[in-house]
């Protein structure tokens, strides 16, 4: 295998690879987004504060 | 964009993770094109060169395409359509982009059609190896060749055997072509989701163990050809049959000659004795006398190859003396009969044997690897500078610098032979072309390891024997290819992906989740698809198998006699065939889900009547496709009117509609809702100007270079025509099933009023 073989192949492995563990890293350690409907009683307005 | 509220829709179905949904569109992108189409391209296309191309491809045209399919089957799915024709009526009022969205049914359908049949192929190779059925076929590719022929059905048409039962793939299609209805019955999660979850992770696992096998091959020894080694391998009485059997073919051969000799030379009878008897010298007769010649010549050859296949079966059945001896099988140039002829001469002519014999020492010693491949390859430029310095109309620019080029070639080899020991003026006559053709083929072969074999794969090369990465990038040819792999590795166009996005939640990411699906593509193409087959392949058959492979040659002929070569090859066979089992199937379950999903949405079908539907439509497909197994006719037409050139017209309806009917902006915006990455800004005008110009120019080139034989290939042969009218029938249909959709949206006042973009 000549030196330029090795470096393609080195290479196109190291991008590919990257890639996949990048992007399945990503989605497996974002949190899961929840699509809710507020109601009215969930809404913090704030005027209950403490002053 | 104004959104009407889904609210009046039917319940409808979504992904229930976002693993699920990535696992089921890289499932349908991850095929037997990653695995065996990829490395036969990669390998006939300039090596590692493919690979720039191939990267630059991904970025400007299967990224993009994917991000934009992720984007409008999701903008689909928020107002309520589940169909790719759904989301085209719901995102374009325009009547043309309209009726395309017809082909994003036809598509995957007739894909589907020959697509199973393929599966059912697999299916087969994995129970024959579970069962022990391969190990009767020995080591011969050529008898894995005749299996795959007898199985497929290809020699002839029809669903028959010659013993008149139905074909054994006949059984292998009904057990896939249930598994799919049955999981496309169970649902997007019950079936899809839940099959793809636990087939794709089994599905790289199983091509991880296959790839950890090839990479850990030990070193094979490098066989002689069948001249030298045969003396030694067979019975010393077999060997001396075989001898006594050529000098018979061989005498055969010359008299036939001269029979046609003497036909062709009406003066030079009187000189040729076994030509005295010959009176009618018609065209006919000299025809007749042709054929007789090649008939001789052919079993010539034939019988040195079959020679060659007795030694592998006696070897593998252990009989008396059939010694270990690592024999070389004639393919190529020296398997026919001027190359089996030259190595006769080498047997009848010890002196020369032996000449060659020194020479072959000699080139070994004196000359680099790439020295001896340059050699190899000088005399096949020297013929092509040849003919366009004898071609009369050649332009003068072009003959100039094919005399300047042919100079220097000859100049360069002269230099190579000289430093190898030989006259350095070597007669260019016939004879002595070939003893130089063989012997360089000979000297060649590269040690059997895996590095050489990854080498193989991976070192740039370019067609004239170069190794200049460069000057492989300059052929347009290696560009279409890499351009090609891309497109139809990824799934882009095939409105698959369109239909699977549009069950996402509204918010749900499609930046992450299609770069991942392709990422996993990717991996499965280029890690593993790359790193098994080819280097495989090489180490057990060497370049002669690999070379010009196809990817049914190289799955189901060179692989299997890969197999056959390797310690416990039987288990790893079966491991193999089944992944790529499972490989097929996650694709083809996504080919019946848009159908599914427009039936039920254009006609208000329920499930049972969606799947009967369509499993009767396919199902005839199917059997179009089977019964004109002939040279694989139906499939091959099906593939190439619909699997290649329809594909790249819905991938420019594609871009269009998102570049250009929505706005490249706008959609990238739409991308961006939800999204878990940060798209980058350029991609806009990439997807709005270059994607669809580099589209186009693929497209154009792949017709300029392969449309012409099936165009013919329709007019002229009685099954491509067949299959041809059966595929516009199915597009009148499906046409026609879409239109009537469109009136029925309209009729319920599902038209959205106002497109904002």
């Amino acid at each position: 295998m000549t030196t330029a073989g090795w470096i393609l192949m080195i290479v196109s492995m190291g991008f590919v690879v990257g890639l996949f563990l990048f992007c399945f890293y990503r989605v497996l350690t974002t949190p899961k987004t929840e699509e809710h409907m507020h109601g009215p009683l969930d809404i913090d307005t704030g005027d209950i504060d403490e002053p | 964009m104004s959104e009407r509220p889904a609210l009046d829709q039917p319940s409808r179905e979504n992904w229930a993770s976002k693993i699920g949904v990535i696992l089921a569109v890289s499932g349908s992108a991850v095929g037997l094109g990653n695995f065996l189409r990829f490395p036969g391209q990669a390998a006939a296309n300039g090596g590692g060169a493919f690979m720039v191309p191939y990267f630059i491809s991904l970025l400007i045209l299967g990224i993009p395409l994917c991000w934009a399919e992720w984007t409008l089957g999701r903008q689909g799915g928020r107002l309520g359509f589940n169909s790719a024709p759904g989301v085209i009526y719901a995102l374009t009022k325009n009547p043309v982009i309209r009726v395309f969205g017809g082909l994003a049914i036809l598509i995957p359908v007739v894909i589907y059609m020959y697509y199973v049949y393929i599966e059912a192929w697999c299916l087969g190779y994995a129970y024959d190896y579970l069962v022990g059925n391969m190990r009767s076929l020995g080591l011969q590719i050529d008898a894995y060749a005749h299996h795959f022929e007898s199985f497929v059905g290809k020699d002839s048409n029809g669903l028959t055997q010659d013993d008149g039962g139905p074909c054994r793939v006949v059984y292998f299609l009904v057990i896939v072509f249930v598994i799919n209805f049955v999981l496309i019955y169970r649902g997007l999660t019950k079936g899809i989701e839940k099959f793809c979850k636990y087939a794709m992770p089994v599905l790289i696992v199983a091509a991880v163990v296959v790839l950890i096998r090839v990479l850990t091959l030990p070193q094979i020894p490098v066989p002689l050809p069948w001249q030298y080694s045969l003396a030694e391998a067979l019975p010393p009485e077999r060997w001396a049959a075989l001898q006594s059997e050529l000098r018979e073919l061989d005498a055969e051969v010359a008299v036939r000659a001269a029979a046609l000799g003497a036909l062709e030379r009406p003066n030079a009878e009187a000189a040729v004795p076994a030509a005295q008897g010959a009176e009618d010298r018609t065209e006919e007769a000299r025809a007749a006398a042709k054929t007789a010649l090649d008939e001789a010549q052919e079993a010539l050859a034939k019988t040195v190859v079959t020679a060659v296949g007795d030694y592998f079966r006696g070897f593998v059945r252990r009989d008396p003396g059939y010694a270990d001896v690592p024999v070389a099988a004639p393919y190529g140039y020296l398997a026919t009969y001027d190359g089996i002829r030259y190595a006769m001469r080498q047997l009848e002519d010890p002196v020369e044997a032996q000449a060659h014999r020194e020479w072959v020492r000699q080139m070994r010693a004196s000359l680099s690897r790439e020295q001896k491949w340059d050699l190899m390859h000088y005399e096949a430029r020297e013929l092509e500078l040849q003919s366009i310095i004898d071609d009369p109309e050649a332009n003068p620019d072009d003959h100039e610098k094919a005399l300047r080029e042919l100079a220097g070639k000859r100049t360069e080899r002269r230099t190579l032979l000289e430093r190898a020991g030989l006259p350095p003026d070597a007669a260019p006559s016939e004879g002595q072309e070939a003893f130089l053709r063989g012997a360089a083929a000979e000297v060649a072969e590269l040690d059997r390891t895996v590095t050489n074999g990854l080498g193989f794969m991976w070192n740039p090369f370019t067609a004239e024997g170069g190794r200049s990465i460069w000057t492989a990038l300059r052929n347009p040819q290696v560009w279409l290819a890499a351009s090609s792999q891309i497109f139809f590795s990824l799934s882009v166009g095939f409105g698959i992906i369109m239909t699977y996005s549009t069950y996402l939640r509204r918010n749900e990411d499609v930046a992450l989740s299609g770069l991942t699906a392709a990422s996993t593509n990717e991996f499965c193409e280029v890690c593993l698809g790359g790193l098994i087959t080819i280097p495989a392949a090489f180490i057990f058959l060497g370049m002669g198998a690999v070379q010009g492979a196809g990817t049914f040659d190289l799955g189901f002929y060179t692989t299997p006699t890969v197999f056959a070569h390797m310690a416990g090859g039987q288990f790893f066979g079966f491991i193999w065939f089944s992944m790529l089992l499972l490989a097929a199937i996650t694709s083809s379950l996504s080919m019946l889900q848009p159908a599914i999903a427009f039936l039920e949405e254009g006609f208000g079908l329920k499930r049972r009547g969606s799947v009967a539907v369509l499993g009767l439509l396919t199902a005839n497909g199917t059997l179009v496709v089977v019964y004109f197994s002939e040279g694989l006719a139906g499939l091959d037409t099906m593939d190439f009117w619909i699997g290649n050139l329809c594909i790249f017209v819905m991938a420019t309806v594609l871009v269009l509609l998102f570049a250009w009917v929505i706005g490249a902006k706008k959609g990238f915006q739409l991308a961006r809702e939800g999204s878990q990455l940060r798209i980058p800004g350029f991609f806009a005008f990439i997807i709005k100007y270059v994607s669809p110009l580099y589209l186009l120019v693929v497209f154009g080139f792949w017709l300029y270079y392969k449309a012409g034989d099936y165009i013919k290939s329709v007019l002229t042969n009685s099954a491509a025509t067949f299959t041809a009218v059966f595929v516009i029938l199915v597009m009148i249909f499906f046409g026609v099933m879409v239109r009537l959709a469109n009136v029925r949206w309209t009729a319920e006042g599902r038209e959205v009023q106002e497109i904002d973009t």
